[in-house]
């Protein structure tokens, strides 16, 4: 078992919004099943006041969950390999976790999180009418959280018990054994580096026009959402593996170094936090674009409150991507100038 | 009656002020014993490393077991296999071990 | 500045003084005990990883069957130059021997760097029977002189001490002729307890071992800087979980606190059910709450992390490093990194504020969320 104080911080704030989100799916549960926003009688009027209860518990869970999941991101990538002899980025981390544990605690925080920041986003719309017309469907889906953020904390113990603090790692070799000849290093699930760049360009420009026009009244209509959300889906993808294999190595200044973690280290001037954010700002947004909606399609006010949400999504997606593209590349325009050819010829 | 209420609520802003005092005097505090006032102690003692070529911190007392950690008798290391893990013995894992749910991947070592 | 809404809130707390102040307190307290638990293995740890890098690359001992042996410094010094990458070999010979009070580490010194780092030209390397000792070795004897008891029994005259900023790394050193200290180790003519070995690159230290235990005939073994750093700071960092972790009783404690005295204080509970009554929404309720309690939680934190900031940072590590590292004489002065106190910070925001703050809300939830009709009524059954 590896006990590191940050550890201990991370488990205590899941414990913690786990309670909160427990305490609180009582409640969900009974709005549920006895909801009807059409009558007076005192249980709908105790239920009323009561979700307005899970509504602070709800986002107070959020907050925390939140801060649990920056605190385990800073942890993987910046603390926690102190800790572990021969790990130097939250590569050795992960492969001290072992290699399963490690993606699955990573899947079950980004599923909390696209979960609970889903909820986050129908409770504002919610409360921002008297009637609360979302209060059923609200309540339907916070009752799934309680089971994700029960996954999540078993697997953070889980992932965690796994790690020998004394048995050494080699973080290095699990980023250079991933290839085996130069040709193999130039290219990703056997294409080579010019179709992901072009892919790269191709998605981008589509999903950069796609968000500034849905910023008009374009967000009314079904099938550019639709079309927005696949492309985000493609795009979020390509981003990252071009990040990794391509452009990561302007930052690095090394070739062939495939590694994710590294960019989050000092010595990179930490750059990992403003790319991963805006690729974690685009998922979020891209995935409430899309849903946010669907879901609220039975009242037309806040249909209309729903839109307007989706306008602001768009306009942080373009901003994020804005953000990414200048981070991700400025570093390889600036070597272009400075020595006349790419890194890789 | 109307002017006590008053006055509850007058002494309630003047507290309100008194704690955020303490807290930005906590604060400042904090940033001035946070400034970086020990760099010429660093530079010094890295120069004394290098002159004498020391390997050990003496923040723990001669002659206890920490003080040289580095240097403690290679006992368990002289055996005859260099490929076998290392044995480490640590309370830790005398409690933890038995609930253990999942372990890292066995790793050989070539 | 402040909204009515916090003012009223600072009035509830004004109505219950005695309570929150004692919460305040103890919420001040735990975290500063809780805060310099975690701050100052963290800071310990942090200068060592600073300091550490100047230290030599790769440390070579001789070791037979029973243990460490002392090495023959002409040879080792050739063996070890002839190979490739190594920059520069220095034989060192120390040892622990007995002083007035208790263990020190003697070493012989002949480096012509020294008088620098004394800041004192006129000062000579110590000749047969002089002696310069660290700061925290105390003469007794007001002629300077300080009896050491090792292979022989002998007395040396102290002509200089280690400036005190140097602390962390000669607090209990004692240097010595190289001669003298061969003798009161117990050292052959001719010996040195081990070599100081540096490398041309950082990355080579790893790489270079093979050939280094190659180019000795006998058995050698080495540790590299990165692994005994590992070992001084890795040590440390456990240390602090394990303190970290008896601390959690402690805030089950408080939250169990926190919680009876948010209850108690919804008691009264006719005032909720009259502000209800008057159009306050659950939200405001909660909200007085929060505030009511952040009121007596934010002044704490911050106080708390300033005791421990203070005590870790500023004078009160002297009594620290006795404590927490083992010094019955004199401890020596640490001058810490203040890098990772960040971490230290959000470590104790969710192991300590979170539940806290958690425990606060949810019997104010419970409460506020009640029917406004029960809560008048329950008043005035009572």
């Amino acid at each position: 078992m590896f006990w590191h104080p940050l550890l201990l911080a991370i488990i205590s704030a899941q414990i913690v919004a786990l309670l909160l989100l427990l305490a609180g799916s009582l409640t969900s549960l009974n709005t549920a099943l006895h909801w009807q926003p059409l009558s007076a009688d005192s249980r709908q009027l105790s239920l009323e006041a009561r979700a307005e209860g899970v509504s602070i518990q709800g986002r107070a869970a959020f907050w925390l969950s939140v801060f649990s999941a920056v605190l385990l991101v800073f942890g993987i990538t910046n603390i926690f390999a102190e800790d572990i002899p021969g790990a130097m980025c939250g590569t050795g981390v992960c492969q001290a976790m072992s290699p399963r544990g490690s993606t699955q605690l990573l899947l079950y925080t980004g599923l909390l999180l696209l979960l609970m920041q889903l909820w986050h986003e129908m409770d504002k719309l919610n409360r921002m009418l008297v009637e609360m017309p979302l209060t059923d469907i609200t309540a339907r889906l916070f009752l799934v959280i309680p089971a994700v953020a029960v996954l999540t904390l078993k697997q953070t113990y889980a992932s965690f018990a796994g790690i020998r603090p004394h048995q050494p790692v080699d973080c290095c070799a699990v980023v250079y054994d991933q290839f085996t000849t130069l040709k193999h290093a130039k290219s990703i699930l056997g294409l080579g580096d010019a179709f992901w760049i072009s892919a790269f360009i191709v998605l981008s420009l589509a999903l950069f026009s796609l968000s500034v026009a849905l910023r008009t009244s374009m967000v009314d209509r079904p099938g550019i959402r639709g079309l927005h959300a696949i492309i985000s889906c493609l795009w979020l993808p390509v981003a990252s593996l071009t990040l990794v294999n391509i452009f990561s190595a302007y930052h690095y200044e090394v070739l062939h170094h495939h590694c994710p973690w590294c960019l989050f280290l000092p010595e990179h001037r930490l750059v990992g936090y403003p790319l991963y954010g805006a690729l974690y700002v685009i998922g979020m947004e891209g995935f409430t674009l899309f849903m946010l909606p669907r879901l609220a399609n039975q009242d037309i006010t806040v249909y209309k409150k729903a839109l307007d949400r989706c306008r602001r999504a768009a306009n942080r997606i373009t901003f994020a991507q804005l953000l990414f593209l200048i981070i991700a590349i400025l570093p390889a325009i600036v070597w272009r100038l400075h020595y006349g050819v790419w890194m890789s010829g | 009656m109307m002017q006590v209420t008053y006055d509850r609520l007058d002494k309630a802003g003047y507290g309100l002020w008194a704690i955020t005092l303490v807290t930005v005097l906590a604060c400042v505090v904090i940033t001035l014993l946070s400034l970086d006032t020990c760099r010429d102690a660093r530079q010094i003692t890295q120069r004394a490393i290098q002159t004498l070529a020391l390997t050990t911190p003496t923040i723990i007392p001669s002659g206890r077991a920490l003080r040289n950690a580095d240097t403690v008798k290679p006992a368990i290391d002289l055996r005859h296999s260099p490929h076998l893990p290392l044995i480490h013995f640590s309370p830790e894992d005398l409690v933890i071990s038995s609930l253990k749910p999942e372990t890292g991947d066995i790793r050989s070592n070539d | 500045m402040f909204n009515t809404l916090q003012i009223w809130a600072f009035r509830d707390i004004l109505r219950r003084p005695f309570e929150s102040l004692l919460l305040a307190v103890t919420l001040t307290f735990a975290i500063a005990t809780v805060g310099t638990l975690l701050l100052f293995p963290r800071a310990v740890y942090d200068t060592l990883t600073v300091v550490l890098k100047a230290t030599p690359s790769i440390i070579l001992r001789q070791v037979d069957p029973t243990g460490w042996r002392p090495l023959p410094i002409r040879e080792s010094v050739q063996a070890a130059t002839s190979v490739i990458g190594v920059v520069s070999v220095r034989p060192r010979i120390w040892g622990m021997v007995n002083g007035p009070d208790g263990p020190l580490t003697v070493m012989g010194v002949q480096q012509e760097g020294l008088p620098e780092i004394l800041a004192d030209p006129l000062t000579r390397l110590p000749a047969k029977g002089q002696a310069i000792v660290g700061w925290g070795i105390a003469s007794h004897d007001p002629a300077g002189t300080l009896p050491l008891e090792g292979a022989i029994r002998q007395t040396y005259q102290v002509i200089h001490r280690l400036p005190e900023q140097t602390s962390m790394f000669t607090h209990d050193l004692v240097l010595l002729n190289p001669l003298d200290a061969q003798q009161l180790i117990g050292l052959p003519q001719g010996y040195a307890s081990d070599l100081a070995i540096d490398v041309f690159h950082e990355d080579e230290q790893d790489a270079i071992l093979s050939d280094l235990t190659a180019a000795f005939p006998w058995p050698v073994r080495c540790v590299t800087r990165r692994q005994s750093a590992g070992i001084y700071a890795g040590g440390f960092n456990r240390g602090r979980a394990l303190g970290a972790i008896t601390m959690i009783p402690a805030v089950l404690a408080m939250c169990l606190l926190v919680a009876v005295n948010t209850r108690k204080s919804m008691g009264r509970q006719s005032d909720l059910g009259i502000m209800k009554a008057m159009g306050w929404t659950t939200g405001d309720i909660i909200r007085l709450h929060l505030y009511r309690d952040l009121f007596v939680c934010l002044p704490s934190v911050a106080l708390g992390s300033c005791l421990c900031f203070f005590l870790v940072y500023g004078p009160g590590a002297d009594g620290l490093a006795g404590f927490f590292l083992g010094w019955d004489t004199l401890p020596p002065r640490l001058y810490l990194e203040t890098k990772g106190a960040v971490t230290v910070l959000l470590e104790v925001a969710g192991v300590m504020v979170a539940p806290v703050m958690a425990s606060a809300l949810l019997p104010a939830l419970k409460a506020a969320t009640a029917d406004v009709h029960e809560l008048i009524e329950g008043a005035g059954r009572r």
